[in-house]
């Protein structure tokens, strides 16, 4: 089996330049192409652990390119390929990376039908998931990315993929997503996680990304079972405060939140009650990250 | 090699399928729309067993897109067919929501865009103004565009629901007013069937079907959905073929709706592509609007590229399919007419597009990234 | 308008969560995809309809043998033709006078 790690820079760069590599990353394939060096740093960096995939199928085909004409000498830019469609306008060049991870969202969010997605962090002890739904700004990565540090396994900080006829979570580890103040944040408190290069000006504002720690990846096979809901909400000042809503509400919350609540149809209806019925769902609100951590060590399966 | 098309023509070929080639197929079919066409071609064959896991996942997640879809565009027909048959008026449902609400084979892993619906031409007055009292709201277009549509073109302006999204066009002809071939709407209403369940719900009679299918196709000027549209009538074929004087009615309807041309090049490249038998058909190929064989071996050149998966198309290919839409927009519009019109498109719409900060010129999809914080 | 007689829609099917002591439960229309929240009372309408098609009468009376004496007729009254206005807009439930009120109605609600 090989991983990342066992090429060198060079043949990284020779490989994803030439034909591409095909890398697996949770359940699916990724067949990534590009001459952009950065992208090179990022796989080296990122994806040392995942393994190299020599079987000639691919669930998604990634291209990242430089877009041709004059123009691009003045505002490099990068555009982001899905097999021969281009989803979305060309970014900056320096944003190539998190171009790769926001890229890799869409095609999983898009695609993959086979799951149930919710736009929500999932970390586990053991066989137990906490799933955190992420409206914006509620802290979620910040949260996933501390608690991935205390113990908690990752099994994504974006998307949790959820199998309809269990409710059971498959694990896609990658790398993590976080921004803005949250970065210093993390490095107080995590010293030992592995950071990328910070970007600025994105359109989240300033990102960096936090490789998976070892420990996921290894166990990236293990589906855990959905134990724990909780809405966090970040609110500067704030005390620790738990709430319980009411399912209706939950349950329309996880609907604005489902990537594919539409393409499932009734199975996704079906799905959502009985995670809302199966699982202990609270709102949470914080303003001290350790505080928050500890509480979330309380929970018990 | 295995290819979508080969396995589209032999579905039980499908067992004998690398890895490789069904990495090419999926991706094929994904760029032609077609994921859940051959997911439920697959499924009919009973081949789905013998798939490998890996692209039997990709299969399963485009039946399930096409088959919301479907519910999608039946709930979509319903709503709009209750609002107009208030005012009395009839609704015949068009292509894929059409073989939706009538249960076709031809709807089965079809995906689909706008919804089309024909309302008798005294009727579209009445009809926009009815739909526009019940949600339906006309879509940002310029004044040059709502002239093109409602003088020249047989519909009203596309209409977008305010709270569902859908897109609604409402014709009272297949065909523009201004084209060179004339088919009359009255005798598409003459021959309509009525849908089971529903009083004043009608699809296309079995000739028309294929007829209207082959007039978009082959009179329309995008193609990237051609191998679709194809397919589409393949299955009709396949479904109708068996019935008494099916072969006969079809040549007769053509020619009763001045549409041979386009039935001529349908026949020939469901059979040239996806392998149809077609049989002989003697009062067809001696009509005087049938197309010549210079006509064909030109019209091959730019098809027989043009309605394959739009995956991996070389440069010499999307010339062709430039040509294809020069062909498709000449075929609605003379020649006089023609020109200011790509011009004023190419040229105007792109500064005004610029100009302008509307929702319409912002990627949907970047919209995705932002709203959903990825 | 009393011999108005509402039926659970042919044209797509509906389904609902519902949870005890709580008096908002979720409504999914199968064929459309929509989604809301909706009272108890609605539900308590979508089980009568189950059974059997329904006037406003056999609403009232049905219904009323649950609520609280506290509650005022005229109250219930309208609380019923609220949900069933509600349950009719999202396309759960039809009645059989439809094309009389929209046709003496200027502007028809959207379906």
């Amino acid at each position: 089996m090989t991983l990342i790690s066992s090429l060198s820079t060079t043949q990284l760069y020779r490989q994803l330049s030439n034909n591409g590599l095909t890398i697996e990353i949770g359940p699916f394939s990724i067949h990534a192409c590009s001459t952009i060096e950065s992208l090179t740093e990022h796989f080296k960096l990122m994806y040392s652990d995942y393994r190299v995939v020599t079987e000639p199928f691919a669930d998604f085909h990634i291209n990242l390119k430089r877009p041709n004409g004059f123009r691009h000498l003045l505002y490099p830019q990068v555009i982001f390929y899905s097999d021969i469609e281009k989803p979305f306008k060309p970014l900056p060049l320096n944003q190539t990376n998190p171009f790769f991870e926001w890229g890799l969202n869409w095609c999983i969010a898009t695609m993959a039908h086979q799951y149930l997605i919710i736009h929500a962090a999932v970390v586990a002890k053991g066989q137990n998931a906490l799933l955190l739904p992420g409206h914006p700004g509620a802290g979620k990565s910040t949260l996933c990315a501390a608690l991935i540090h205390r113990g908690w396994r990752l099994l994504s900080d974006e998307m949790a993929l959820i199998d309809p006829l269990t409710c059971s979570v498959t694990p896609v580890p990658r790398p993590v997503s976080i921004k803005n103040a949250s970065i210093d944040v993390i490095k107080g408190f995590a010293p030992e996680a592995v950071f990328g290069p910070v970007i600025k000006d994105t359109h989240k504002g300033t990102v960096t990304h936090i490789k998976a720690p070892e420990s996921s990846t290894q166990q990236k096979t293990d589906k855990a079972i959905i134990r724990w809901v909780v809405f966090p909400e970040y609110h500067s000042g704030s005390m620790l405060e738990i709430s319980r809503p009411n399912h209706a509400q939950v349950f329309m919350d996880l609907v604005g939140q489902t990537f594919n609540f539409g393409t499932l149809g009734l199975t996704a209806f079906q799905t959502l009650e009985n995670i809302v019925n199966q699982t202990d769902i609270m709102k949470f609100r914080y303003s001290v990250l350790e505080e928050a951590i500890d509480w979330f060590d309380t929970f018990q399966p | 090699m295995k290819t979508l098309i080969s396995l589209l023509i032999q579905p039980e070929k499908a067992a004998e399928c690398s890895l490789q080639e069904w990495d090419i197929i999926i991706r094929q079919a994904r760029a032609a729309g077609m994921l859940g066409a051959l997911y439920h071609t697959l499924k009919s064959a009973q081949v789905l067993n013998k798939i490998a896991k890996q692209p039997k996942c990709h299969l399963k997640a485009g039946g399930i897109m096409a088959d919301r879809h479907m519910d999608v565009a039946r709930s979509e027909i319903d709503k709009i067919y209750k609002t107009l048959e208030h005012a009395g008026i009839p609704v015949i449902a068009l292509k894929g929501a059409g073989y939706a609400v009538a249960q076709l084979t031809a709807c089965r892993g079809r995906v689909f865009g706008d919804i089309d619906i024909l309302v008798p031409r005294g009727a579209l007055e009445d009809a926009e103004k009815i739909l526009k009292h019940s949600g339906w709201l006309a879509t940002h277009h310029s004044d040059y565009d709502d002239q093109y549509y409602r003088r020249w073109m047989h519909e009203i302006p596309p209409l977008i629901h305010r709270s569902r999204l859908t897109i609604l066009d409402v014709h009272h002809n297949i065909l523009p007013l201004t084209a060179n071939l004339k088919p009359q709407a009255e005798a598409l209403w003459e021959c309509a069937v009525r849908i089971e369940g529903y009083d004043d719900l009608y699809r296309l009679s079995e000739p028309d079907l294929i007829l209207h299918s082959a007039t978009h196709l082959f009179q329309d000027s995008e193609y990237d959905r051609g191998l679709r549209d194809l397919f589409d009538i393949a299955r009709l074929i396949y479904q109708f073929q068996e019935q008494p004087g099916f072969w006969t009615d079809l040549c007769n309807r053509a020619d009763e709706l001045d549409l041979v041309p386009p039935l001529a090049y349908a026949l020939r490249y469901v059979n040239k592509i996806l392998a149809v038998q077609i049989p002989l058909l003697p009062t067809l190929i001696a009509h005087k609007k049938y197309p010549s064989e210079r006509k064909f071996k030109w019209m091959d050149k730019c098809f027989l590229n043009a309605l394959q998966p739009h995956h991996l198309l070389h440069y010499s290919e999307k010339f062709t399919n430039w040509l294809l839409y020069l062909r498709g927009h000449y075929l609605r519009m003379p020649a006089h007419l023609l020109i200011p019109h790509l011009l004023y498109k190419a040229t105007m719409a792109k500064w005004q597009s610029s100009a302008n900060s509307s929702a319409e010129t912002e990627n949907p999809l970047q919209d995705f990234l932002n709203q959903n914080n990825v | 308008m009393q011999d108005t007689v509402w039926f659970l829609s042919v044209f797509d099917t509906v389904h609902w969560v519902e949870w005890p002591d709580e008096n908002e439960s979720v409504l999914y229309m199968q064929r459309s995809g929509e989604t809301i929240v909706v009272s108890a009372l609605s539900i308590a309408i979508l089980e009568l309809l189950k059974a059997k098609p329904c006037n406003i009468v056999e609403f009232f009376s049905e219904l009323s043998q649950c609520m609280d004496e506290s509650v005022e007729e005229q109250a219930l009254m309208l609380a019923i033709r609220s949900n069933l206005t509600q349950l009719q807009q999202i396309g759960a439930i039809d009645n059989d006078t439809n094309f009389i009120t929209i046709h003496n109605s200027v502007v028809s609600p959207a379906v």
